[in-house]
């Protein structure tokens, strides 16, 4: 055992011939070539290519970027803002041209007819058919009872017309609140 | 795909120059330039960075509507910086979907593939060198397309990742390593 030591310290101790610098450089040299020979093989491979959308995408991009959409929400509601006002002001104008509103329909005259008409008309039409700042300020006199016509259940009211001391009729359908009829008024 | 590594903040506001609109054109023209050069290369890093077509053409589309409102005016060298913003922007893309699990897609086209049991042709070989790209680290895998198919300098894929050259250096000569031992590996087998 001893022995193998002894020849294992003397084979190391013995001096080795050197490699020649230009070794180092070779491995180097063939490592690179061999790098460049894999990258070239590697650029030969066919890739994945972006699709024909991505062009005008960017180009989008670059146009929201350089325009903001919030100058053209902007513009859109100033101009919306401009034509509410002029309508208004056209409203207006021709109001006041008209000069004040009088009631011409009258105090409403019969039982749940068009004033001046014999012809029955819905009491919706009948209100519709009035402005509010005209109506005459009926007061509730006397409810009536329901009554059917056909598929509708009418309710009748008695009102007296303050200014004209006329009684006046209406028929609401039943579904409308009483309440609603008189605030309406 | 693994977890993002670190990334430089491009989103993070930038100090501009007053704004000046023919600066900001300017900047958008060189952006225009930058992406027309490097459409292909662009495509190919967000690809590999969340592995889905239309996550990586939504990432490039959402990186440069970024950069057209002045992001990295002041940058050293705009075009590291765009594909540093690229690359942002589809790790954003692969962190928002991350509970989808889809298989990535990989870099490359799909090519016909070789017929079985033949010697090895010019397919095959496409064929497991594609295999052994897309099945590098990711880092190993970002460095190789940066430099192989983007066409950058160490130096400049250094200032989009954000690392030390030294660092993507290394990177780059063990992805080679890494890919020619598998091919010698598969050739032998």
């Amino acid at each position: 055992m001893n022995d193998l030591h002894d020849i294992d310290r003397r084979l190391r101790a013995l001096p080795l011939r050197e490699p020649a610098p230009e070794l180092d450089a070779a491995v180097h040299a063939q490592r690179e070539a061999s790098d460049a020979l894999l990258a070239r093989r590697l650029r030969t491979l066919p890739l994945a290519a972006p699709s024909a959308g991505l062009d005008r995408r960017i180009h989008a991009a670059r146009r929201r970027a350089e325009h903001p959409a919030w100058r053209g929400h902007l513009l859109a509601a100033a101009g919306l803002l401009a034509a509410l006002g002029l309508t208004w002001l056209g409203v207006a104008l021709r109001q006041a041209e008209a000069g004040p509103q009088t009631d011409t329909a009258g105090p409403v005259a019969g039982t749940g007819t068009h004033p001046g008409g014999a012809r029955p008309v819905p009491w919706v039409h009948m209100v519709g058919q009035r402005r509010i700042d005209q109506a005459p300020q009926l007061q509730p006199h006397a409810e009536g009872l329901l009554e059917r016509r056909g598929e509708l259940r009418l309710r009748t009211i008695d009102m007296i017309d303050p200014r004209t001391g006329d009684r006046v009729r209406i028929e609401i359908p039943e579904y409308l609140e009483r309440q609603r009829v008189l605030d309406t008024f | 795909m693994a977890s993002p590594p670190t990334l430089p903040d491009t989103s993070a506001p930038q100090i501009h120059a007053p704004d000046d609109p023919d600066a900001a054109l300017e900047h958008n023209d060189r952006l225009e330039a930058i992406y027309a050069a490097n459409r292909q290369g662009l495509y190919s890093l967000a690809l590999t960075v969340c592995g889905d077509p239309e996550r990586a053409e939504d990432a490039i589309q959402e990186a440069f509507a970024r950069l057209f409102t002045g992001r990295g005016r002041n940058a050293r060298d705009l075009t590291a910086y765009a594909f540093a913003a690229v690359r942002n922007a589809a790790y954003d893309q692969l962190r928002r979907r991350r509970h989808e699990r889809n298989e990535p897609v990989s870099v490359f086209a799909t090519t016909a593939v070789a017929p079985a049991g033949g010697l090895m042709d010019d397919t095959d070989d496409h064929a497991l060198l594609k295999r052994a790209v897309d099945e590098l680290p990711d880092a190993e895998r970002e460095v190789v397309v940066l430099h192989i198919y983007a066409g950058l300098g160490f130096t400049r894929i250094a200032d989009s990742l954000d690392a030390p050259v030294s660092t993507v250096h290394s990177r780059y000569r063990r992805a080679l390593e890494r890919l020619r031992a598998q091919m010698a590996e598969v050739m032998l087998t």
